[in-house]
């Protein structure tokens, strides 16, 4: 690099003192003519520059309103999500209450606690203990049907065990009274370990599909009539002798909220009417069976009897001759009078 | 030597203008106070194989283009622009910066000097900060754009700012 003369020097000096004032008259300059003179060289000189920059702002605020567009619909998917469990709990909150109302006393509402590590051992952890008035083999019931039973007592806490516990029986029968039995949990695989049997059904005593299955009260634990399952099907076993069904319980898993531990004062007056809706549902649906049957039976009767008032009306009309043989006249004896 | 000079000195105002146009379009993709300033790459770039007085000129040209594009401190870009470009290119008669750590150095100081002037002069970054900020933020963005310059001279090693003069 060659030095720069003195010349050259105070030439750049002059540039680089005239650059300056420049740009210092610019920083000084009133307000409208810096405006003007920025407008101007938008327009001619920067022109290329601010339409790049105005592009990949559009091009921004699209990144960024999908992004904001993909937040909202997760928001919205995370919100009916939540939404369907706020309803879950209500459905199950006002069963509750429609429960106790028609229990009226002797229960202890319980809450759930959640279980730590343990969460598919079918026990259940409940936030009240001796002290609420809960005791060893106190039933645990629901809106829907009997979650399980109460196993072991604490001041402030109980533990139970529910309906799919492999320990867990319970005296059972038909909601009409026609078939008595023992339910007790499916031990199968899979989805199958979450429904219940109906053991040692009397082989005469045969169950449709659907048909209700409540406590039977035979025992000091559960009173009579608290819905337990709904029959599935019959189940082949080696027993030969006793019909065994597979049962869908009264309660599901997912559906054990807050739950009532009857009182043994309670047990003593019994629970009949409590869960009538359901036993009634299932005699009502049954008497409306077979009120149609008696209809089908009578129409078919009608029917019949239509016909044959068809057959008669298709005779031809004229006297009706009967067959009837003609009449024995005794012959009369000649020279008698 | 004058054709290939020739062809150097072309490439490198393409470069420049290139990197002029991803500045601005840079720009609104990045949140942070972290901002690498392509400009003042492609000022260095030129203002190198010009005279001092000519850099001056360069850098008040792009000065006013910038204080165009964002005129709340409209003539502080003007004064760092030009002043830093002048300074690098009286700087670039004295040594050669065609080694990466020397490029580094030069584009670090060149990007830290045009921010402070920048920020003296009333530019627009960094106003809701403390002045400790400010400086944290510039020296952390002088540190980014000459990484960029350095990067961009291992790839592009022909068109790298070479003193020609």
């Amino acid at each position: 690099m060659a030095r720069l003369t003195r010349g050259g020097a105070q030439l750049h000096v002059g540039l680089l003192v005239g650059c300056l004032l420049v740009a210092l008259t610019a920083r000084v300059m009133p307000q409208r003519y810096r405006e003007s003179v920025a407008s101007a060289l938008r327009h001619s000189v920067a022109a290329p520059f601010g339409a790049i920059e105005a592009s990949a702002a559009n091009v921004r605020s699209a990144v960024d309103s999908r992004d904001a567009v993909l937040h909202a619909r997760g928001r919205g998917v995370l919100d009916t999500l939540r939404l369907r469990d706020v309803r879950d709990e209500n459905l199950t909150l006002r069963g509750l209450l429609g429960l106790s109302a028609r229990l009226r006393d002797g229960f202890v509402v319980a809450e759930v606690l959640p279980r730590l590590g343990f969460a598919d051992d079918h026990r259940l952890t409940l936030a009240v203990g001796r002290d609420g008035g809960v005791a060893p083999f106190a039933p645990i019931v629901n809106a829907d049907g009997l979650v399980g039973m109460v196993e072991q007592v604490d001041a402030t806490t109980a533990y139970a065990i529910t309906w799919a516990h492999e320990d867990f029986r319970v005296s059972a029968m038909s909601a009409d009274g026609r078939a008595f039995g023992i339910v007790q949990p499916h031990l199968g695989t899979g989805g199958a370990r979450l429904l219940l049997e109906l053991r040692g059904v009397p082989f005469r005593a045969k169950l449709d599909s659907g048909a209700l299955i409540v406590s039977s009260g035979l025992g000091p634990t559960y009173p009579r009539w608290i819905p337990v399952g709904t029959v599935v099907s019959e189940i082949v076993t080696a027993e030969r002798w006793a019909r065994t069904y597979l049962l869908v319980p009264a309660v599901l898993p997912d559906a054990i909220g807050p739950v009532l531990v009857l009182r043994p004062d309670r047990l003593a007056r019994g629970v009949q009417g409590v869960w009538a809706n359901a036993a009634s549902a299932d005699s009502a649906a049954r008497a409306v069976a077979a009120s149609g049957d008696s209809v089908a039976r009578r129409a078919a009767l009608d029917e019949v009897a239509a016909r044959r008032a068809a057959l008669d009306s298709a005779v031809p009309v004229g006297p009706v001759v009967p067959p009837v043989a003609p009449p024995v006249v005794p012959p009369t004896p000649p020279g008698r009078p | 030597m004058a054709p290939q000079r020739a062809a150097l000195s072309l490439r490198a105002v393409l470069g420049a203008m290139l990197l002029a146009g991803v500045h601005v379009a840079v720009g609104p993709f990045i949140d942070g106070p972290v901002r690498p300033n392509f400009l003042i790459i492609a000022v260095l770039t030129i203002v190198v194989r010009v005279q001092p007085g000519m850099a001056a000129v360069i850098g008040l040209l792009t000065g006013a283009v910038v204080d165009a594009l964002a005129p709340s401190g409209f003539g502080a870009a003007m004064l760092a622009y030009t002043a830093v470009a002048y300074l690098a290119s009286w700087a670039t008669a004295s040594f050669v910066a065609d080694q990466l750590a020397l490029l580094a150095g030069f584009m670090f100081a060149g990007a830290w000097l045009g921010d402070l002037v920048y920020l003296v002069a009333g530019g627009g970054s960094y106003e809701a900060l403390p002045v400790l900020a400010r400086l944290l933020w510039s020296m952390l963005s002088a540190v980014l754009t000459a990484l960029i310059a350095v990067v961009l001279q291992a790839i592009f090693q022909p068109a790298a700012p070479a003193r020609t003069r």
